[in-house]
This record gives structure tokens, sequence and C-alpha cells, in this order.
């Protein structure tokens, strides 16, 4: 059996890696990928916790719920994504600057 | 195993039966959800039959709502799913009157009823939202919180990015999508590490604590990545920077309701958590307090600071608003177990404001393209009824005597001074100082208004649009903001 140890140093990765790609990204399309790693990281970190979980399985429903949920936000976000592409030309957070003081 | 699962289903099954019927707001809302999305498929765009649909359902939502005033003192549904309580059916009466409020401004809304796509789809979104708010408010498991969160954000970036009619507004909306989902993956890390140390996903789950069985650096980290989203939903210094574009960018019906309901959920919520942590003790709560207290001083200071410079009348109510969040968390953190009827007194307040504000910002924007402070010029003198009702509300942000700012405002500062009296906390008296320092700033931005307004003199302009309707509603939202002055006593 793999120790519990290891689920969370490769949780922790992704969700250092995720965070890394929201930060630094061109395309927003790439920080929402960034984004759904950061939630699949909590996702692993649930899975695993949930197995020492027998009574109720939380953390395993919880991991459906948020897959779930993931799914429904990123739909949105690419709509977004589109309609600002469609005034801007462009998907690159730096490019948009419209609004400010 | 099994035979432990069978012997618990009987008692589940008699908890969700005995449970339902406490449900009736939110049920009703999910019903009218339903009928209002099939209303908008089956019917014509400019059909007004979803909006009345949706009217008539959060009338009844409401009335279910007032029955459960009386539920004192409260108790837990579905297990410890959700916690009921008259000061939460309360809470929610208010957010189903934001509601309504938000379905007449988008009516009066000239970009909103003008789009070819219509306002069908928006009201039923509004309706998600809305029960979103409601399971929020109520909600007692951390899995529960964050299906809440997770409904109303995407709701709320659907309502910003509805239009989507020019660069500003589809950039708000983008905008709001990234930094949302960040924050929300950031609590939902935090909930994950949580779960692990605690090994449920009920709120009240910190019994390892007083145990010494939670690793303290990692029940820290895991506090204050939940505290990321909070901190997003609230808008509370360091993650209030999307706040001022947002408002700015998107339209102002849909600011007037996306700055002031989601705050009271969090609100309410955010007492409900503390009031677990206060019970749990210790360190925890010391250390969560000194955080909460340094929050809480550098959203006013940064709020009332950064909206001296600002020119956009949205971007300074952006900053307002920071402001007021700082505020209320102020009475949240010195007293969050006895303060809940002064805040939500506030709450109350800030609300018929804000949205008041909103709508007139709207009227100007979308009949005069009015974005600017400095536009205002002389504008009070053409539009006297008009003008009147605008400085009201800007009297009653500051909290000045005798409008309903001002009781808000009391209300908050004697909370926070009990609380000063019976600790003696020196941290609790600097918040005091700083929320005094606070108000003393507001004055000055607050003010600008009236006085391009009245005392400027400037080139009239025409009484384009609906000026009429607009008029009746600003003198009726300063004579509410005056009545509530004078005689608070009616909510408080």
């Amino acid at each position: 059996m793999i120790p519990l140890d290891h689920f969370l140093i490769v949780s922790a990765l992704l969700f250092a890696i995720g965070l890394y790609a929201t930060l630094t990204k061109k395309n927003t399309i790439m920080v929402l990928v960034g984004v759904e790693l950061m939630i699949n990281a909590s996702v692993l970190n649930l899975v695993a916790f949930g197995r020492y979980d027998k009574v109720l399985f939380g953390g395993q429903v919880f991991a459906l719920f948020v897959i779930v949920l993931a799914a429904a936000s990123v739909a949105v976000a690419l709509g977004i994504v589109l309609q600002v592409y469609r005034h801007f030309k462009s998907v690159d957070p730096t490019d948009f600057d419209s609004l400010k003081d | 195993m099994v035979q432990d699962g069978l012997f618990q289903l009987g008692d589940l099954l008699d908890g969700i039966v005995s449970g339902l019927a406490f449900l009736q707001p939110e049920v009703t809302l999910v019903i009218t959800f339903l009928l209002s999305i099939f209303s908008g498929l089956f019917l014509a765009r400019k059909n007004a039959i979803t909006s009345l649909i949706a009217v008539l359902g959060l009338l009844v939502s409401a009335y279910f709502s007032w029955k459960q005033l009386a539920l004192e003192p409260g108790f837990y549904l579905f297990g410890d799913m959700l916690y009921l309580e008259g000061g939460l059916a309360k809470m929610k009466l208010l957010l189903i009157f934001a509601a309504l409020f938000f379905i007449v401004l988008v009516h009066l809304s000239k970009f909103f009823t003008a789009h070819e796509k219509g306002i069908n789809d928006l009201i039923s979104i509004l309706l998600v939202l809305l029960l979103g708010l409601h399971i929020w408010i109520m909600a007692n498991n951390w899995l529960l919180v964050y299906v809440a969160i997770e409904m109303i954000s995407v709701a709320s970036y659907i309502l910003v990015g509805y239009l989507a009619r020019d660069r500003k507004q589809s950039e708000a909306a983008v905008k709001y999508v990234v930094f949302g989902t960040v924050c929300s993956a950031f609590m939902l890390y935090g909930m994950s590490l949580l779960y692990g140390l605690t090994g449920s996903l009920s709120l009240q789950n910190m019994e390892g604590f007083a145990l010494g069985l939670m690793q303290r650096p990692m029940l820290a980290l895991s506090i204050s990545m939940i505290f990321v989203g909070l901190g997003f939903k609230l808008s509370f210094v360091p993650f209030h920077f999307w706040s001022p574009d947002i408002y700015q960018g998107a339209p102002a019906a849909v600011v007037g309701f996306i700055s002031t309901a989601p705050k009271l959920a969090a609100f309410t919520f955010l007492l409900r958590l503390l009031q677990v942590y206060i019970a749990v003790g210790g360190e925890l709560w010391e250390y969560l307090r000194y955080g909460l207290i340094v929050i809480s001083i550098a959203t006013m200071l940064v709020g009332n600071f950064a909206a001296l410079r600002q020119q956009n009348l949205k971007r300074l109510m952006a900053y307002s608003s920071i402001g007021h969040t700082g505020f209320v968390m102020m009475l949240v953190v010195a007293d969050p177990l006895q303060g809940y009827s002064a805040i939500f007194f506030y709450l109350l307040v800030y609300l018929l404001t804000n949205m008041g504000v909103f709508s007139l910002i709207g009227h100007l924007e979308e009949d005069h393209g009015i974005i600017n402070i400095k536009q205002l010029r002389g504008l009070g003198k053409v539009h006297a009824l008009w003008g009147v009702g605008f400085a009201v509300a800007m009297v009653s942000l500051t909290g000045l005597p005798p409008t309903a700012g001002f009781a808000a405002k009391l209300f908050i500062f004697a909370g926070t001074f009990t609380a000063y009296q019976s600790s003696g906390d020196l941290t609790i008296l600097l918040l005091l100082i700083t929320g005094a320092l606070a108000t003393v700033v507001a004055l000055f931005f607050y003010f600008k208004i009236p006085l391009y307004l009245f005392l400027k003199e400037g080139n009239a302009i025409n009484r384009g649009g609906n000026w009429r309707l607009v008029s009746l509603f600003s003198i009726i939202l300063a004579l509410t903001l005056l009545f509530i002055g004078i005689f608070p006593s009616f909510f408080y």
C-alpha cells in the first residue's frame, strides 16, 4: 500500500505547478488549466484522506462534487474568455487594461 | 460494516423526512427556478412571464422564511448538514428582498431590456444565486459550503458577463472569473487539508484540537487558505483588488446586487464559523482573532484612503464598499457571540443604500453617459428630487445623523466598545480608533458628490430616459433611509 505522505507530496506539487501556471501564463486558457491543476490537487487530497474515513466516505463524495462543479465553472469561464476575445482579439491577461483609475 | 449501514439507514431517512419540512423556502426557489427556465425556453424572449414567475416564487419563499422567524433556539437538520434558527431566517428575508430589488433594477435598465438576449435567463440565474446564498448561510458542512460558494460564484460570473456589450464589461467578467476560480481553488485545498486533519467534513470538527491531535502549522495553513476564499467573497484586504475593476466594468444593476447579497451571506457564515472556533477556544481563536483584527484595520484604511483619489463613480463605490467590509468586520471580530443583531442592522442599511446608489448610478450611466464625479457638476439644480436622494444616500454611507447609516454605525461602535470594556483588550481599542478615523476620512470622498451636484455650476443636461421614475425612486430611498435613521428600533 502506498503511504499517505506520497499522495500529499504529489498533491502539493500539483498545487504548486498549478499556481505557477496561473501566475505566469500569458494565455487566459492556460491560466484556467492551472486552476484546474490546483483543483485536482485538492481532489487527490480528498480521496487520499477519504480512505481513512470509512463510515461516511466524506472525502470521496466531496471529490465527486468538486469534479462536477469544476467542469461547470470552467464551462462558464471559457464562454467568458470567448466574449473577451471578440472584443480584444487577444486572450493575453496583460492586454486587458481598459479598466483603471 | 454493512449491518451498521442498515441500522443507520432508518435514522438517516427519518432525519431527511423531518428536515424537509424546514426547507420550504429553498424548495420553493428550486421549483421557481425550474418554472422560470422552462418559461424562458418555450416563450418569446421579450416575455414578462419569467419575471412574473420569479417574483411570485420569491414572495412565496419569503412567506415560508417569514414563518421560520420564530424558530428559537436553532437546531440542526439532516444529521448536522444544515443549521437553522430565526436569525438566519431574517437574513434569508433580506436576501430575497435584494433579489426582488435586483429584478426591478434590471427591468428599469435600458442596457438589459434592449439587449437581444432578453433578461429571462438572467432572472433564472438570479434564482440559482439566491438558492446558493440560502444554502451558504445555513450550511454546517464543508461540502455544502463549497457547493454553495461555487453556485454563487458561477452565477455571479454569468451576471457580470451577461451583456458583454463593450471591452470594459467583458474585461470585468474575465478578471472576475480568473480571480474567483483561483481563490476558490485555494479554499478547496484548505478544506481538503482540514478534512485530513479532522477526519470529518462537519464545521464542528475541531474536537481533536484540544487534545493536541492536530499539527499546528498544518491547521494554520488550512484555515488561512479557507480565508482566502472568504476574503474573495467579502473583498477584504489583501484580496480586494478585484473589486474596483469589476465594479467599474459590470452593469450597475449587477454591481448593486453582487456587492451586497453575497457579502451579507459571507458575513453570516463567517459569524457562525467564528462562533464554532470560539467554542474550541485556546490559541486557535487567539491567533484567528489577531489575524482578523489586522485584516479589519487594513481593510478600513485601504478602502477609505484609496477612495479619496477616485474619479470614477463606480470605483469610488467599490472602495467605499471595501471600507464598509472592514467596518463590519470590526464587530464580527470583537464580539461574534452577541453582535449578530447589530451586524444584521448594519448589513440591512448597507444593502438598501448601496443598491439604491447603484440604481441611481445606473440611470446616470445609461441615460446620460455620466461616469465621473466631475460630470455631476450642477446636476442637482436640474434634477432637484433626484439630487436630494443621491445626497441623502451619501450622508447615510458616511454615517451622519439623522440617516440610517448613523444608527448602523452607532450600533457597531457601541457593540465593539462594550466588547472592549468587558475584555479590556487594547487591540479592540485600536479597532475602534481606526473605525473613527476611517469615518472621518469617508466624509471627504462621499461629500464630493453633493458638492459637485449642488455647489458647482455646470451646464444643464436634458432630462433623458425615465427621469420621473428615477426621481420618485430616489425620494423613496431618501425617505426610507431617514425613517430607519430616526426609528431604528423597527429593524434592530
